[in-house]
């Protein structure tokens, strides 16, 4: 997607570029009032979680996208904001990653990667909060050959060959 | 500091034939055959009764716990914390302490209906022939007052409990009369690429038998690789203590939840034990239990933690002073890294299906210690939580979306993990005791404290094993591998005292002198007091203890029927 010609999201690139200048004053993570408020995430907000992890999020993973959207600050969090529509507007990975890495929204790009993929966050007391077990990304992204434990893997004995159409 | 339980009029009082203290392994198995036989059997277990789709619940909501996260500790019944265990043993040890002068002690247990079986391993080997005679084999540790031949019946009869699963020749085992009751669990892909570089170094890999269906068996399920053993069996397909615990509830026994025992009560005149005085987890109260024959089977820590509190903190069954010492259990080395193409971990029984063998038993343990090696299912991360390790590795390399993605995947599908359990020979110093300096919140009982170092025997041990383990993953071509022990500061490594296994603090033994038991567990000072478990072991081996201690059960109960009545 050329971010010239995205418009849907209601951001042109000028606007990203300010605003990324603008939440340079929000260097640290806040999502403590994350904690008790239940919000929908955005629209845009599973398209931005899978640009930024790399893994295809479909609907269903609404109400995954919901918890993390929230234990990362929610509407609350500014950066958070801006970063949803930043991981919109640049298709690109190298550029998005490029952008990230020049601005101050590196650190919270991880906090959503890492909350999806781990599938629990710590909020802003170092608490931990659970996002979800089964929807995991790490398990996903190794979906060819693995799943999470204590989900049952298949067939007794499957796990003496390589997984389906794999070789060692 | 001394004992000061104060004496409450009691809230409950229980007779039966036969009090057991500890629902896990043992005291299920001999409440079950002992059950079944008529005698009127109350099993007491200090901790909660443990549901399983309750514990997989807590299971999948604590993603980032370890062992125990499946099981809620109850303030009553207080269990070492995945996170710090030698600080609930009590233990303050100084940076560059050697090992030998005091190391951290790390082996977990759980309390409950089930007992720490919940999370074991499900592997289920036999003791070796000369485990049983180190000293007359080795000139180490000491002999056993028992051989495996004498216990060689006893395994089979555990074997055929359990649904042990192996195959004569293709499983770690001693030589046996008879094959495995149900047939092997295959050994993984990873485990077959590992061999090949092994086989190389010549080196053997070998599966493991094990305590987990191959076929359906005994009304439970078919193993379906789930890969979560050493959290919970979501399926039951893994033996643990509850199957028998229910196998004794449906025989006759009654098996009570939540009472604590603290006190074990002699008769007023003779040796004879009368009674056991016990807390009611929930309430404070306090119960006692009269019987004709008392068996504690309350895990190697808590069984000597008990003997030792009793009596107002002067003790019962320690006449030969032994009781509480010796304790017993492996210490572990970790070898990891990446092979160089993908060997798929997180697939199959966890932790392992096969093992590299050639180092557990031999002649070369009059020098050194022996070691048992695990080629681990569940890839490089130690707790099992899966590729969570290469998702913080990607993110330190500022990577995002498909690259990111991209990185996890292979390098996950890569990661190859050899952990072996070194043999520790028994050291009198090396113990459990009641500290009354440290009570629990709930009930104010003390905590155990432990005394625990390894020697030279063990660390030669284990610099043997973990060269070898990292020769063979160095064969295997696998790169980014844990510290070497070939590197200039290799001396400054440590082996790490995680392993599972804790045995000993109640040994058997022929010399009441010398010996808390005799082969049978009868106590040599109470003769209606059983003593079972691991906590009868006199020395640990690097097999995985489950299966002597139901043995040892079993014959236990056997001898139990068989003298009833004669005094």
């Amino acid at each position: 997607m050329d971010i010239q010609h995205h418009h849907s999201v209601g951001l042109k690139r000028r606007e990203v570029l300010a605003g990324l200048g603008a939440v340079a004053a929000f260097a640290t993570f806040s999502p403590a009032r994350a904690a008790t408020e239940v919000a929908s995430a955005p629209k845009g907000f599973l398209a931005a979680s899978s640009r930024l992890c790399g893994v295809a999020l479909d609907d269903s993973y609404r109400q995954v996208g919901d918890a993390v959207w929230n234990a990362l600050g929610g509407p609350a969090d500014a950066q958070l904001k801006i970063l949803v529509e930043l991981a919109q507007v640049f298709e690109d990975e190298e550029k998005l990653q490029q952008v990230l890495k020049t601005s101050d929204l590196m650190p919270k790009a991880q906090a959503l990667i890492s909350a999806w993929y781990n599938g629990w966050t710590q909020d802003a007391a170092g608490n931990n909060v659970l996002i979800s077990y089964d929807e995991a990304l790490m398990w996903a992204a190794c979906s060819d050959f693995t799943k999470p434990p204590g989900d049952c893997g298949g067939p007794f004995g499957y796990w003496q060959d390589p997984p389906a159409g794999k070789e060692g | 500091m001394t004992a000061n339980i104060a004496t409450q009029a009691p809230a409950e009082r229980l007779e039966a034939d036969v009090a057991i203290v500890g629902a896990g392994i043992v005291g299920g198995l001999m409440a079950y055959r002992l059950a079944s036989a008529g005698l009127k059997v109350i099993v007491l277990e200090s901790g909660p009764v443990i549901d399983r789709v309750e514990a997989v619940k807590r299971f999948h909501d604590i993603p980032w716990g370890s062992v125990n996260a499946a099981y809620k500790t109850e303030p009553y019944a207080p269990c070492p914390p995945d996170d710090n265990p030698s600080a609930f043993y009590g233990q303050a040890i100084a940076q560059g302490t050697p090992p030998t002068e005091q190391m951290a002690f790390g082996a977990l247990y759980l309390r409950g209906v089930g007992g720490t079986s919940w999370h074991f391993t499900g592997h289920a080997e036999r003791m070796q022939i000369n485990d049983f005679r180190m000293s007359s084999a080795y000139g180490r540790g000491v002999d056993w007052p028992i051989s495996y031949a004498t216990l060689e019946p006893f395994y089979e009869e555990v074997e055929r409990e359990w649904g042990v699963a192996g195959a004569i020749g293709q499983t770690i085992a001693p030589p046996r009369r008879a094959d495995y009751p149900l047939p092997p669990v295959p050994i993984s892909f990873m485990d077959r690429s590992v061999r090949t570089a092994a086989e190389a170094l010549k080196w053997q890999v070998l599966g493991y038998p094990h305590a987990r269906n191959s076929v359906p068996y005994d009304g439970r399920p078919q193993c379906c690789g789930n890969s979560s053993c050493h959290f919970i069996c979501p399926i039951g397909a893994k033996y643990d203590g509850s199957v028998h615990v229910e196998k004794a509830r449906q025989a006759g026994a009654q098996v009570l939840a939540s009472r604590v025992v603290f006190d074990v009560v002699r008769k007023a005149d003779g040796n004879a034990i009368d009674h056991l005085r016990y807390k009611l987890g929930e309430t404070g109260g306090e119960g006692r239990i009269f019987a004709r024959q008392f068996i504690i089977a309350a895990h190697a820590v808590e069984t000597a933690k008990l003997l030792l509190m009793a009596d107002g903190g002067r003790g019962v069954a320690n006449n030969s002073g032994q009781v509480g010492r010796n304790l017993l259990t492996n210490v572990d080395n970790d070898v990891s890294g990446y092979a160089p193409l993908p060997v798929w971990p997180y697939r199959g029984p966890v932790s392992a299906t096969g093992g590299i063998t050639g180092l557990r038993d031999g002649a070369f343990r009059s020098e050194h210690a022996a070691a048992a090696t695990f080629i681990v299912n569940s890839g490089s991360n130690g707790d099992y939580h899966g590729p969570t390790d290469e998702v913080n590795d990607a993110l330190k390399h500022g990577l995002i979306g498909k690259a990111l993605s991209r990185r996890i995947h292979d390098r996950t599908a890569r990661q190859v993990h050899l952990n072996s359990a070194i043999e520790v020979l028994p050291n009198p110093d090396n113990t459990i005791r009641p500290d009354w300096t440290r009570l629990d919140a709930k009930l104010g009982l003390p905590l155990p404290k432990v005394d625990f170092r390894i020697d030279d025997y063990t660390l030669a041990g284990w610099r043997k094993v973990w060269k070898r383990d990292y020769d063979v993953l160095k064969a295997m071509g696998a790169t980014e591998l844990t510290p070497s022990p070939y590197a200039k500061d290799a001396a400054a490594s440590l082996p790490s005292g995680d392993a599972a296994l804790v045995g000993g603090t109640a040994r058997m033994g022929t010399d009441p002198a010398s010996s808390v038991v005799d082969s049978y567990g009868r106590s040599h000072d109470h003769p209606n007091l059983f003593i079972v478990g691991t906590s009868n072991y006199c020395t640990m081996s690097i097999t995985s203890p489950s299966l002597t201690a139901a043995a040892l059960a079993v014959r236990s109960a056997r001898h139990i029927l068989e003298t009833r009545g004669r005094g």
